[in-house]
This record gives structure tokens, C-alpha cells and sequence, in this order.
């Protein structure tokens, strides 16, 4: 396998799939290398299957599955893949191990070269599965699916439609693959940690090549959209574990499909911010956007922590709301990104029984140490940028920002004072009962109750109209405001790069300076082994201009996503907030119209 | 007596307020005059009640006093209530209220002008002599008013405040009127006390749509494409907060102090029953009077027949001979006593006489402020719930106007 893999490699290294790989999807790619002769059949089982897990697919090897709607023609040229990737696989080879279990006997490993589009025929594949899930059909066409408070999206052609099938547990009732859920230890050994790192190197280089070539947007292969089922996650419901300062709160996460048996796990806040670790690790370095975790609280924390167990303080629950809501669209972002849906880690996250443990290197002095190195280099870094839009563009979020958190402080404050309006409305309310109760002229007594019924139901809409302040339109403002601080973080990551490569410029400068000296001196050993530094360093730099163009082409198109995504999703919410609104608003019309004909018969 | 009540006649208005001072620079007392404008309207009734056009100052002690005088002048009827003497009263949440704050003399200036109008729409008080010398005269109209000696009903009026006390015998329609008037106020309080926090709270809520408002214009100018349709929300969220505060304003004047007004009739109420009291006392004092005398009387009263005079030991001592009155000494304080008796006796009928004419003309009375309340109530009422509703359409039609904008800026 691994000597298909390598002439895969050097065969494919013209367009890559428009998808933006990741270390997740090379971890896929693996699983369904091995199933590569199957992605033929399994595409078509896909196409009737619509809600093949997509994972499943990656792991069956079924590279096209994962790249494209699962109905994607399988005859369709794949773009042809980055051939890194095959590195990924190189190491994973004997990883078959990993993926052993589930991968039929019969799975080529050719097959898995599809996924990167290696062979010529099975790139066709590819290229449709990624055109498939070019961006633009995900995001804009999933433009309503990443509504999250529009729950009745039919698109077929979104990416929860393509997760549908990827996610579902792994019984492909129509394939032969069977996918052993990820429980086997293989699949732990994929995050151990000199596998990762490899892996992880690996991936990026494939997921960069992949960016590389990226189709245009605008391409959207029509017969891939069909079999994409709806997916979709919700966390229906919450319960307290333990007593006390240990107690946390452990959240039943239920991801549904329309097709696929549902699954569910458990998981508490601390797995969701592994889960977003590992994601931005993976994904950042290749300039993609990562949907925004909701943040730790500690107050909120502390307070259901020794709040007991009664959950029905008005603080506690409200926390617990807004963070289940917050979690929720939070998964269902991610499973609307294009790349990150088919990403492993959020597989697991979302199917083993086992959270996904963090990646030991971000913690401990290791991590601390690539933390302080990313401060520093965010202050120092400078780009002489050649293109303009990258200034305009930060500059632009920037701004957004703050208007957004000066939006956020308003919102907040006007959730408080409605909330507070309604206490005292119900006070009014009594206080009219209270005087109507001592009128002896009976229709003024009713006049006067009837004022009392109408300001309690007043009260009822105040406070409607206060949570759909908060949820409706707060929460999207913090997710946008969220967002774009990770849009923040991949301009920054560019301007890391920018300047790993200049540092290597002046490295390869340097040694090129030591070979004059060295030739100069006439020392032939020196030279001889100068050249072989300049060498090294030649490629050094040329990788690290390809991943800085990489990464700015993909921060440009993710940009763009982002724009075209999140401002509709933003305009959505606004809407339905308005909407409400004015629901609200008619509803006290409304009472107001019964209310005046009492107070006309008073005699 | 015609009607038509005074106010067809004429337009009573408080038009304005001012300070006043008395007395040279180092001592005297500054206080505030309200102006008195009465517009005649029709000509010729006017001319039959003795009105022209005027406008005088009165301050507050002034309308005071035409509320004392009439409370003495016309016994068996309910006078209309003056606004707050004090000013800490719970309706203020302010500890110290400063005399001459606009708004506590806007509210005061509105409960002046009800009191006069009130006065003027009533059956029988809006022909006294001295509310039009008032509404006419300046100062002098005190004159006026002194001259009518209702002060000296004044004194006998606070002997009655501890009459409620004693009485023994309440009519129950005026029991039932004085546990009424107590609620009312309570009540009437509370809900005009809720109605400020509402209010406030309401105000808070509005301030916050001018933030989003701002907040909203100022996003509109970083954007691009959003640009207009955001300037557009942040203007119709500017106009909400206007029609919020405009509703608030006018919540606050025609609700509001209609309400306070009603709290106010609570003591207006007490008054008017005090009056009966004392007249009850009245009689309960004759009545026992003369049933004192009558026991007197009646031990005095036998006849030199006997010696079944009390004595203090049995007639063992000569002390009783000591007391015992002599014939004369007893004929003398029988005769005092007789005359007692029949002068309370007198008296008697005249009181009883009294208080049946002022408990059926307070019958009428009670039954027609009952009416005029449920009148004023049922406009109130209706004002308010037309009030609310216009508002809320109005809310509705900007919220609409602003969900337009967002759509407008999907397209």
C-alpha cells in the first residue's frame, strides 16, 4: 500500500479537493484508503443510502464518501489530492491496524488514494466528493442549515446532510464496510503522541495541498447535493453529577439523522473544550475559521456547583440555559463547516462512549511555552502585505468587533430591565385585583379586575420577549463577536507563518553566505556540506511559501465564507428576533383591544 | 339653580406657576402663587353668576382656605379634595422634596385646577359666593370669606375629631363609607406607587432602545452592504423610545393623577363623615345628658316622705344628718335639674332634626359622588386602555418597519 500510496503521490499533485483537509480527515483518508475499491460501491450505496455516516465513509476508505455527498457520481473525476496526504498514510499504513477491523478484506488501498484524488479515475471520485462539498455549496447552500434558529432547513444539499450519513453509528445497513465504532484502541493509538505529531505534520501538509486546490466556489456539482440527509445535533437534556464543589453537569448530546440510528453521549463542558483544542490545532495553522466554543464561565460554574441540587434557581437554570444552547449551536456549527464535519476528533467527540483526550503537548510547559511564542510573535510579526485586503479585511473585523461588543452590553442591559419591567408589572397587577376587590359597583369591580388579568398577561409577554432578547438575539451576537476572534486568530496564525518564512529566508541568506565564506577558504568539505544546508534550507523556504500562500489563500476564502455564512446567519437571527418581536408586540395589541370594551360598560 | 354647571360657562384654568415673596429681603416667607385664569365662555350665564374674565394669584394656603369654608358652609356635602399638604407623602420616593421643584408643581398645579373644576361641576358648591370671589378677587376675596365667620364652625369641627371614638351608634352607611375611604387610599397608593416603578422600569427599557439605537447607526457606518438597512433600524428603534416616552408622559398625566385625585377624596371622604359624627356626638352627648339629669332627677325627685334617704352608715351616725339636704337646698337643685333636663330635651329634637336632614341629603350626596366616580373612573379607564393600545399599534408598525429593513438587507 504504501508504494500505491507514493506513486499516488507523485501522480496527483494537480488540483486538490476544494475541501480543506485536516489531520481528522487524513486520520478518515486512512480508513478509507483501505476501502478504496469499495468507494466505488460504496458510493453508490451511498446515493441510496443518504445518511451514510460520513466518517464512516473516511473510514471505510471511501474517500469520495467523504468528500462528497454520498450520492456523488462515483465515475466523477476527483480533484486530484494532495499527494502529502499519502504521508499521513505512509504512517498510518500500518495503521491499517487501526482501521483493521472495519475494513472489509476487499478494500484496496487504491481506493484510499482516491480521496486525494491519486488514480486518475478514483481522482474524479475525489474531486466530486470535494466539489461536492466545495465551499459554497456547503456554506451557502447550508446558509439555512447554519441557522440555528431555524430549525426546518430541507436542503438537501448541506453538509448536515452529508454528516447525516457519516455520522450515524457505524451500521451502514447497505455496506459492506462495517465500521467498527472507534472504541478500538487502534483508534486511541491515533492521538498518542508520536503518532499524532506525525500525523498531525502530515495532515497539514495534505490539508495545505489540498487548499491549494481549492475550486472555485462557485462550482456546485448538482447531483451531489442529493443525498445529503439533515443532520443535526441537540442536547436534549442535562443532569447533575456529583455533590457539591465536585458536581458538574453532564450533557446528553443526541445527534440525529434522517436516515441513521441517532446517537447519543454524555459528555460535560470540560470534553467540549478538548474537543475545540484539538480543532484548533488542527485547523488553524491551515487558515481555517473554527466556529467558536462557548467560553468557561467560573462564576456560572461555581454557582451550579454549590447551588445543590435544586436546579430551579432562576441564576442557575438561566446559566444552564444559555450554555446548552450555546454548546448546541456550537456543534451544530461545527458539523456545518465543510471541512471540520468530517473531521475525527468530532466524530468521536460526538459517537464514542470516551471523550477525546487533549493533545498532551498543549498542556504543561510544552504548551505554555508555544503559547508565550504565539503572544510574541502576534506583537512583533509584520506582513508587507502585497495584497491590501488582508489589512483592509483585519481592520474591517476589528471594527465589527467592537460595535459588536458595545451591541452586546446594550442587549444585556435591556434583557435586565425588561426582566425587572415584568416583576413589577406583576405587582401592578395585584395591586389593581387588590383594588378592584374593595369597589362595591360591580361592573367597576370587573373593569378594574380585568385591568388586573391583562397586566399579568402583560407581564407573561414582557418576559417572553425578554428571553427572546437574550437567546434570539444576544446569544448571536456573542457567537458572532466569538467568531470573529477566531477569525482574528487565523489572521494572526498567517502573520506567524509569514514570519517562520522570512526567518528561514534569512537562514537560507546566512547559509549561503557560509558556502561563499567556505568556498572562499577552500575548505571542499564545508562546502560540500554548506550546499547541502542551502539545500535543505531552499526547500525550507520554498514549504514555508507555500504554506504561507496556502494560508492566505484559504484565510481569503474562508473570509469570504465567513462573510457570506455568518452575515446571513446574523441578518436570520435578527430577523426571527424581530419577528418575535412583533409577535409579542400584536399579542399586546391584542389584549389591549379585549380590555377597552370593559372599560366602556362600566355604568 | 340651573344645571348647567359652571364649566360650560367658563374655562377654569391653572395656566402657570410662580415664586412669590413677602416681606423685605432679611425676613419673609417665599413660597409659589398659581394663576387663576377664568375665560368666560358664554356671555350671558356668566353675567347671571357674577363672571368676567380674570386672572388672579392665589398660593396654596388660599385654596386652603376656600376648602375649610366650604367644608363649614355646606355640612352634608363632600367637598372635593385639595392635591398633598405634605410634601413627603408616600407618593413621593424622594426623602426631601424640594417646594419648588418643577415636576412636584406641575403634579400640584393639576390637582389645584381638578379641585376647582370639581367645585365648579358640583350641583349645589358651584353657586357660593365665595368660590367665584375667589376665582375673581386677589387677596381680597379672604375678606370676603372671613366675613361668612366659618371659622367659628372651625373649633366645634376639631372637638368631633375624637368623636368617632365615642360614638356609640353609627349609622352603618357611614361606617361603611369610612372603611371604604381608609382602603381606598391604601390602595390607590399602592397601585399609583407600582405604577412609578413600572414606569421607571419602562423608562429603562426605552433608554435601551436609544443605545441599541446609536449602537445600530454606529455599526451602520463600518458596513457596507448592512450599512443602510442598520442606519434604518437604529432609526425606527430611535422612534420607539419616542412614542415610549411620549406614552409614559401622558400615561403619568391622564391616568396618573386622575388616580391621585381619587386617593386624595379618601381624606376629602373622612371629613365628610367626621361632619356626621359630630352631629351623631351631638345627640349621644343630649341623650346622655339627659339621662343623667333624669337620674338625678329621680333620686332627688321623692317627696319629703320618709327618711329613705342614702344614708352612709345605715343612719347609725349623725353624718347623713349632716348631708341631708335640706328641703329648700333639694327643691333648688331639683328645679336646676328640671331645667337641664328640658333644655337637653329641647335641644334634643333640633339635633335629631339635624341629623336626619343631613343623613338624607348626604344620601344624595354619597349617591351622586358615587356616580360622578364611576363616571371619572370609567373615562380614566377607557383613556388609559386607548392610550396603551394606540401606543402598542404604533410599536407594532415600527417593529414591522424595522424587520422590513433586516429583509430589505437580505435581498
Amino acid at each position: 500500500m504504501l508504494d500505491v500510496i507514493q506513486t499516488s503521490y507523485m501522480e496527483s499533485t494537480e488540483d486538490a479537493p476544494t475541501t480543506t483537509t485536516n489531520e481528522v480527515v487524513e486520520e478518515n483518508l486512512e480508513s478509507k484508503d483501505q476501502d478504496t475499491t469499495e468507494s466505488l460501491d460504496t458510493k453508490e450505496e451511498m446515493k441510496e443510502n443518504s445518511d451514510t455516516d460520513i466518517f464512516e465513509n473516511a473510514s471505510d476508505g471511501d474517500d469520495p464518501d467523504l468528500f462528497v455527498k454520498p450520492n456523488a457520481d462515483a465515475e466523477e473525476p476527483p480533484k486530484k489530492h494532495i499527494p502529502t496526504e499519502n504521508d499521513l498514510f505512509d504512517d498510518v499504513s500500518e495503521g491499517d491496524d487501526l482501521f483493521e477491523d472495519k475494513i472489509p478484506a476487499d478494500d484496496p488501498p487504491p481506493k484510499y488514494e482516491n480521496v486525494f484524488g491519486i488514480d486518475e479515475d478514483d481522482q474524479k471520485d475525489d474531486k466530486d466528493d470535494l466539489a461536492g462539498i466545495d465551499d459554497k455549496d456547503l456554506f451557502t447552500a447550508n446558509t439555512q442549515q447554519c441557522d440555528l434558529f431555524d430549525d426546518d432547513d430541507d436542503e438537501d444539499d448541506t453538509v448536515e446532510t452529508n454528516m447525516q450519513g457519516t455520522m450515524a453509528i457505524p451500521v451502514r445497513t447497505n455496506s459492506d464496510h462495517d465500521r467498527v465504532p472507534f472504541n478500538t484502541p487502534a483508534v486511541g493509538c491515533a492521538l498518542d503522541d508520536a503518532r499524532t505529531t506525525a500525523l498531525l505534520n502530515a495532515a497539514k501538509e495534505s490539508a495545505q495541498q489540498n487548499l491549494q486546490k481549492t475550486e472555485p466556489l462557485s462550482s456546485v456539482n448538482g447531483e451531489t447535493k442529493k443525498s445529503k440527509a439533515k443532520w443535526k445535533i441537540a442536547i436534549t437534556s442535562f443532569t447533575r453529577i456529583g455533590e457539591g464543589y465536585s458536581s458538574y453537569i453532564v450533557y446528553t448530546i443526541q445527534a440525529t439523522s434522517e436516515t441513521n440510528p441517532d446517537t447519543t453521549v454524555q459528555r460535560r463542558f470540560s470534553d467540549f473544550v478538548v474537543l475545540h483544542q484539538l480543532l484548533m490545532e488542527n485547523y488553524l495553522p491551515c487558515g481555517v475559521i473554527v466556529p467558536p466554543a462557548p467560553e468557561k464561565n467560573f462564576m456560572g460554574t461555581a454557582k451550579v456547583r454549590f447551588g445543590g441540587n435544586n436546579q430551579s434557581t432562576e441564576d442557575q437554570s438561566q446559566f444552564i440555559r444559555r450554555r446548552k444552547a450555546a454548546l448546541e449551536r456550537y456543534l451544530n456549527r461545527l458539523m456545518g463547516h465543510h471541512l471540520i464535519c468530517k473531521d475525527e476528533t468530532l466524530r468521536r467527540f460526538l459517537q464514542e462512549e470516551d471523550p477525546p483526550r487533549p493533545n498532551p503537548n498543549a498542556s504543561g510547559i510544552k504548551g505554555f511555552m508555544k503559547n508565550v511564542e504565539t503572544m510574541v510573535s502576534k506583537v512583533t510579526a509584520r506582513i508587507n502585505e502585497v495584497d491590501e485586503w488582508y489589512e483592509d479585511k483585519q481592520q474591517h473585523i476589528l471594527e465589527l468587533e467592537e460595535t459588536l461588543k458595545k451591541l452586546l452590553v446594550v442587549v444585556d442591559n435591556l434583557v435586565a430591565d425588561r426582566r425587572d419591567l415584568a416583576n413589577k408589572t406583576s405587582s401592578f397587577a395585584a395591586s389593581c385585583m387588590h383594588l378592584g376587590e374593595g369597589e362595591d359597583n360591580a361592573s367597576l369591580r370587573r373593569a378594574i379586575t380585568k385591568l388586573s388579568e391583562l397586566e399579568t398577561k402583560m407581564e407573561s409577554v414582557h418576559i417572553e420577549q425578554s428571553d427572546n432578547d437574550l437567546f434570539t438575539f444576544g446569544e448571536t451576537i456573542k457567537d458572532y463577536i466569538s467568531i470573529i476572534q477566531s477569525a482574528k486568530a487565523a489572521f494572526d496564525e498567517r502573520v506567524k507563518i509569514f514570519s517562520t518564512w522570512e526567518s528561514a529566508q534569512s537562514t537560507l541568506a546566512k547559509k549561503r553566505e557560509a558556502k561563499n565564506k567556505a568556498t572562499a577558504q577552500g575548505k571542499a568539505e564545508r562546502v560540500a556540506q554548506c550546499e547541502e544546508d542551502i539545500k535543505f534550507w531552499e526547500g525550507k523556504v520554498e514549504k514555508c511559501q507555500e504554506d504561507f500562500e496556502l494560508i492566505s489563500k484559504n484565510l481569503k476564502d474562508e473570509i469570504r465564507i465567513f462573510e457570506e455564512v455568518w452575515v446571513r446567519e446574523v441578518k436570520e437571527a435578527i430577523s426571527s428576533y424581530f419577528q418575535k418581536t412583533i409577535d409579542n408586540q400584536r399579542k399586546i395589541v391584542g389584549h389591549w383591544k379585549e380590555f377597552l370594551p370593559e372599560a366602556k360598560i362600566i355604568n | 339653580m340651573s344645571k348647567k354647571h359652571l364649566l360650560s360657562v367658563v374655562n377654569i384654568n391653572i395656566e402657570d406657576f410662580e415664586k412669590a415673596k413677602k416681606g423685605n429681603e432679611y425676613m419673609g416667607d417665599v413660597f409659589v402663587i398659581f394663576k387663576v385664569v377664568t375665560n368666560v365662555q358664554d356671555f350671558d350665564n356668566a353675567l347671571r353668576y357674577g363672571l368676567r374674565t380674570s386672572g388672579v394669584w392665589h398660593r396654596y394656603s388660599e385654596f386652603d382656605l376656600l376648602y375649610q369654608y366650604l367644608l363649614h358652609t355646606y355640612p352634608s356635602y363632600i367637598i372635593p379634595p385639595l392635591p398633598e399638604k405634605k410634601l413627603s407623602t408616600s407618593l413621593w420616593t424622594k426623602m426631601t422634596v424640594d417646594k419648588f421643584d418643577g415636576e412636584y408643581l406641575e403634579h400640584r398645579k393639576i390637582g389645584l385646577e381638578k379641585f376647582l373644576h370639581r367645585i365648579a361641576s358640583h350641583p349645589v358648591l358651584h353657586d357660593d359666593n365665595i368660590f367665584k370671589a375667589f376665582l375673581m378677587k386677589g387677596e381680597d376675596w379672604k375678606e370676603v370669606a372671613d366675613s361668612t365667620e366659618f371659622r367659628a364652625k372651625n373649633e366645634g369641627f376639631l372637638r368631633g375629631v375624637a368623636a368617632s371614638y365615642q360614638l356609640k351608634h353609627c349609622d352603618p352607611r357611614f361606617s361603611e363609607l369610612r372603611t371604604y375611604a381608609d382602603e381606598l387610599e391604601s390602595r390607590i397608593n399602592a397601585v399609583l406607587k407600582v405604577t412609578q416603578n413600572v414606569a421607571a422600569k419602562q423608562r429603562l427599557t426605552y433608554n435601551s432602545y436609544k443605545d441599541l439605537a446609536k449602537t445600530f447607526s454606529d455599526w451602520s457606518t463600518i458596513e457596507k452592504s448592512l450599512g443602510i438597512p442598520l442606519q434604518k433600524i437604529g432609526h425606527h428603534l430611535d422612534n420607539l423610545e419616542g412614542a415610549g416616552n411620549v406614552l409614559l408622559l401622558e400615561e403619568d398625566v391622564k391616568f396618573c393623577e386622575n388616580m391621585r385625585e381619587y386617593a386624595n377624596y379618601a381624606y376629602s371622604l373622612k371629613d365628610f363623615i367626621r361632619k356626621y359624627e359630630l352631629l351623631q356626638y351631638k345627640i349621644e352627648v343630649l341623650e346622655s345628658t339627659i339621662e343623667a339629669k333624669k337620674a338625678g332627677l329621680f333620686l332627688l325627685g321623692k317627696p319629703e316622705a320618709g327618711e329613705d334617704v342614702v344614708t352612709v352608715d345605715g343612719g347609725k351616725t349623725n353624718l347623713t344628718n349632716m348631708f341631708k339636704p335640706t328641703a329648700q337646698q333639694k327643691e333648688a337643685r331639683r328645679s336646676k335639674l328640671q331645667q337641664e333636663l328640658s333644655e337637653a330635651e329641647e335641644a334634643l329634637g333640633p339635633a335629631q332634626a339635624d341629623i336626619e336632614q343631613f343623613v338624607s341629603e348626604a344620601e344624595l350626596e354619597i349617591k351622586r359622588w358615587k356616580k360622578e366616580k364611576y363616571t371619572s373612573l370609567k373615562a380614566t379607564l377607557r383613556m388609559y386602555a386607548k392610550l396603551h393600545l394606540q401606543h402598542s399599534q404604533q410599536s407594532a408598525q415600527c417593529w414591522e418597519a424595522v424587520k422590513a429593513a433586516v429583509k430589505s438587507a437580505n435581498q
